[in-house]
């Protein structure tokens, strides 16, 4: 649906280069959530305003429905970005128009037919929940229904995409987990493909299906959510999941454990998560686990569990357990002091 | 009071009229000739939609030319330019050119600085919509600023006001020639007053209104 090939993005300041895409490759399929996770400055705002040439591109290719998009003059990309909605971190609403309108004037001016219009407004205020808001103007709203008006202004035009730039970074959690709620509904009823980007791990864990992970201009690692997050391997990946998953425990404690067994972090996802493995090693292994953290974290589609255990026992049986643990698709990863 | 108003209010009546003519039709052109410029200098500024500096340090500099003459000063510079475009240079037709040549530059900064202060991330909003220029200007950028550019009509007008009491010294009447020949000129004080008292009354309506209508479109 979307793809990027070999984008690259320099901003020119004063006589400064300044690179904010290097050489930045991705597909989004049609029909998935996509997010990019970075933190900021990484470059991801520029990467999703290069999908609709808010920004273009100083080298690469862009393709949108198999669309060159920069080979597109301004009327073909005007029809473009009809298909194409996008909502941002700020709403961007018109402070001077009621929520009705808001939604009803960019209709408007790309000549809908009158009664079209209404019927659009109404339909899509209805499936964001605002019907009984319309009157209202933004300054009167929650920063949550001001997001929702800007959803409804985007799927007013029936967009194929929607590009959501940051869309629940101003709002609190309660209100996010609301947002992405609609956005996974928005994806699943209408049909419509989503590309975000975000700081927020738990954006990407809870509506993406795939994800990459940029840093500094270039996309470090990408694949599924559920790959990415159990099996980060880089840095980056797992500093990100680290300030959200890692257990912290004092470390005089971690000394102590260390001491007298091995300490290991184990993670459990779909099929392996039913089986009773801890109890398992302790019957068949001479081995003795611990738990001393442990959390789970609901991905869009499944559950991933996290324990950090403490095996106490004779080093080849701590081996073979964990060897054990291994075949029965438990990830284990050895925490050192 | 009666003799009073029986000896001046005609005249009185005649320099309303006068004042009221000159500034509405001065404020016409104005906006007609200001509102085009204060967009092309929104659009040509530095990351504007139409970017271009050459563009934008023309008109730029014209203004701050135009703005830095007197009226008075330019009343009388401009005469041949006025005999040129009105046919006249006195009388009410005569005074309209310079008013206009000083009002339009005022109203188009007046307007630049109210339509900057509309938030960027809403025109790229209608941007990303795919909504052409001209309708952004139109149905965004104007919309969005219509509260500031109100109060900046407000204040243009009553500078207008303020610039016809020049219009004299080319034989438009108004008021405030009125107040001069009466009033200074021939020592009947009591006129002069009486003008000031007016134009005191229409400066207070008029910005009243402007404010009333201004927190009208404003809507929040």
């Amino acid at each position: 649906m979307i793809k990027l090939q070999h984008v690259s993005k320099t901003f020119r300041v004063g006589k400064n280069k300044i690179e904010a895409l290097k050489d930045v490759s991705l597909e989004v399929n049609k029909g998935e959530i996509f997010g990019v996770i970075g933190f900021s400055g990484a470059g991801k705002s520029t990467l999703i305003r290069c999908v609709n040439l808010l920004e273009r591109p100083t080298d690469g290719q862009v393709f949108v429905d198999d669309q060159d998009v920069l080979g597109l003059d301004k009327r073909g990309l005007r029809q473009l970005r009809r298909k194409i909605g996008m909502i941002f971190q700020g709403y961007n609403l018109l402070e001077t128009a009621n929520v009705y309108d808001n939604v009803a004037i960019p209709l408007k001016l790309e000549g809908v037919p009158k009664d079209e219009i209404k019927a659009r407004t109404e339909k899509y205020l209805e499936i964001v929940g605002l019907t009984d808001r319309s009157k209202a103007f933004p300054s009167q709203l929650s920063g949550g229904q001001k997001q929702r008006v800007a959803i409804a202004r985007a799927l007013a035009h029936e967009p194929e995409v929607l590009l959501s730039d940051e869309a629940t970074s101003a709002l609190d959690p309660n209100t996010t987990d609301a947002i992405l709620e609609l956005l996974l509904k928005v994806n699943r009823e209408l049909g419509i493909t989503i590309f975000l980007i975000t700081h927020e791990l738990n954006v990407i864990q809870r509506i993406c299906d795939r994800v990459a992970v940029m840093e500094n201009g270039r996309i470090v690692e990408s694949g599924t959510v559920v790959d990415v997050f159990t099996r980060p391997r880089e840095a980056m990946t797992k500093q990100f999941i680290s300030n959200e998953s890692k257990f912290l425990i004092p470390a005089q404690l971690k000394s102590e454990l260390l001491e007298s067994g091995k300490l290991v972090k184990l993670t459990f996802l779909g099929e392996s998560s039913k089986d009773p493995v801890l109890a398992t090693l302790a019957k068949q292994f001479d081995v003795l686990p611990s738990i001393i953290a442990g959390g789970i974290d609901q991905l869009k589609d499944q559950s991933v569990g996290n324990l950090l255990v403490h095996l106490k026992g004779d080093q080849n049986k701590v081996e073979t357990a964990i060897q054990f643990l291994h075949d029965q698709d438990v990830l284990v990863e050895e925490v050192s002091g | 009071m009666a003799d009073f108003l029986n000896q001046w209010g005609d005249a009185i009546w005649e320099g309303f009229i006068q004042t009221t003519q000159m500034t509405l039709i001065s404020l016409a052109f104005s906006i007609l000739i200001g509102l085009p410029l204060g967009v092309l200098l929104v659009l040509t500024r530095k990351n504007g939609q139409w970017e271009s500096i050459p563009a934008y340090t023309i008109v730029n500099s014209l203004i701050n030319v135009i703005r830095s003459i007197p009226f008075i000063i330019l009343l009388f510079f401009l005469l041949p330019f006025t005999r040129a475009v009105a046919g006249t240079t006195i009388g009410v037709k005569g005074v309209i050119v310079p008013l206009v040549v000083a009002c339009a530059p005022y109203i188009a900064r007046l307007l630049e600085t109210a339509m900057l202060e509309v938030s960027k991330g809403v025109i790229e909003a209608y941007q990303s919509m795919g909504i052409s220029t001209p309708k952004i200007i139109w149905h965004v950028i104007i919309r969005e600023a219509r509260s500031s550019i109100i109060l900046g009509l407000t204040i243009a007008i009553i500078g207008l006001i303020g610039e016809t009491a020049m219009a004299g010294f080319v034989g438009a009447g108004g008021l405030g020639d009125l107040a001069y020949q009466f009033g200074y000129v021939r020592f009947q004080p009591d006129v002069m007053y009486a003008v000031i008292i007016i134009l005191i009354i229409i400066v207070q309506i008029i910005q009243s209104l402007g404010n009333v209508i201004a927190r009208k479109l404003k809507k929040n």
